[in-house]
């Protein structure tokens, strides 16, 4: 501010005299030192995070995938009407194999015995009473049908027409009306069984 | 400028020769700086360094040398503060006293001589901060009025303003 210089006994005068300080000798080195380890530490820091926020991006992401990965069943509850879980896939259009029905066999919890069967099997006869409230509990049999699998209700109707199990009256009617070679695709709404308690397969 | 040329690819020596030259020719300004608000040499050289250290970081962002230079003062005026109000000072203001009014022989002389110097520096510590500033870098290295708004942020009017103000105010506070 020599342009706007006060005079001697100005204030700014003295404060100009006051400031006139010099870094000391090693100033410069000084603050090289502390820059050079400033970045170290900074480069350091970087690195740890990488080690740690890389792996753990990783394995949020996989939980996420996880949790949010698309399933082939979406189970639903069914009460009055049966209803079967949409397949992700079409259903196969041709016959199934051997294979195919064993799987589904084993993966079929057919409709537990009803205690008429049993006792029928035992050569038994339950009271009128006894025959109405089994009667009664059978609408709440669970059947559970393979996801999507008309071949499932066909081999219940046969084990019914063989008596080794005993089905209700709207399954009986519906079984009766599909033809034997209806593929599932070709079935009137194959799926849709009322007045059954139907609960499609945990995967 | 930037002395590297756009487009050049800038090797590590380039930096390192970059940041000594920026630490030759405003280590002085940062110290002075620091040194009006602490009063403290060694204090007043810590903040300085402080302060390249984190200028070093945006070196990047501020190629401009000049630009460089004012944020620079900033930072270390900020900072310095910072640092004052912390506590964190490991000597007394002595030194800006004791710089003001050096020993003479003659006690009389030189315990006046050290009240004067004490009496500015509290009406200085009285200024507002805004006023503060500017009074300092016009007092540091001669700064011209275009200087000191270039480093302060300002515009060149309102250089000339609150240095007004501020010797207004010492002459008054001094009288």
């Amino acid at each position: 501010m020599r342009d706007e210089r006060m005079d001697a006994d100005d204030p700014l005068r003295a404060l100009a005299d006051a400031l006139d300080v010099e870094p000391s000798p090693g100033f410069g080195a000084q603050a090289r030192q502390r820059i050079d380890a400033d970045r170290g530490a900074r480069r350091r820091t970087r690195r740890y995070a990488m080690a740690i926020i890389v792996p753990a991006a990783a394995i949020a992401l996989v939980v996420v995938w996880a949790a949010h990965r698309p399933s082939d069943v979406q189970p639903r509850a069914v009460s009055s009407h049966a209803e079967v879980v949409p397949q992700s896939a079409p259903p196969h259009p041709v016959a199934p194999t051997t294979e195919d029905l064993a799987a589904e066999r084993s993966a079929t919890a057919v409709v537990a015995r009803t205690r008429e069967s049993r006792m029928r099997d035992e050569g038994r006869r339950g009271s009128p009473r006894a025959f109405r409230n089994e009667s009664q509990a059978f609408a709440a049999v669970p059947v559970v049908v393979p996801r999507g699998q008309l071949e499932g209700v066909r081999q219940l109707a046969s084990a019914a027409a063989s008596g080794r199990v005993r089905i209700g009256p709207p399954l009986a009617d519906w079984a009766a009306g599909v033809q034997p070679e209806a593929t599932p695709l070709q079935a009137p709404d194959p799926l849709r069984v009322p007045a059954l308690s139907v609960e499609p397969l945990a995967n | 400028m930037r002395p590297w040329p756009a487009g050049r690819v800038v090797s590590a020596e380039d930096r390192v020769r970059d940041l000594d030259d920026r630490l030759a020719e405003s280590s002085a300004l940062a110290v002075r700086v620091a040194f009006s608000v602490l009063r403290n040499h060694a204090d007043a050289e810590d903040v300085a360094q402080e302060a390249f250290v984190r200028a070093s970081r945006r070196l990047g962002a501020l190629r401009d040398r000049d630009r460089f230079r004012a944020w620079l003062v900033r930072l270390t005026w900020r900072m310095a503060i910072d640092w004052q109000r912390s506590g964190r000072r490991r000597g007394t203001r002595e030194d800006a006293v004791a710089r003001l009014a050096p020993q003479h022989g003659n006690a009389e002389v030189d315990v006046a001589a050290r009240e004067r110097a004490a009496r500015l520096w509290q009406a200085i510590d009285a200024l507002p901060e805004r006023l503060r500033l500017v009074l300092v870098l016009a007092a540091i290295d001669g700064h011209t009025t275009r200087e000191v708004a270039a480093l302060a942020g300002v515009a060149e009017g309102t250089v000339k303003s609150r240095l007004f103000e501020a010797r207004r105010r010492l002459q008054e506070q001094l009288r």
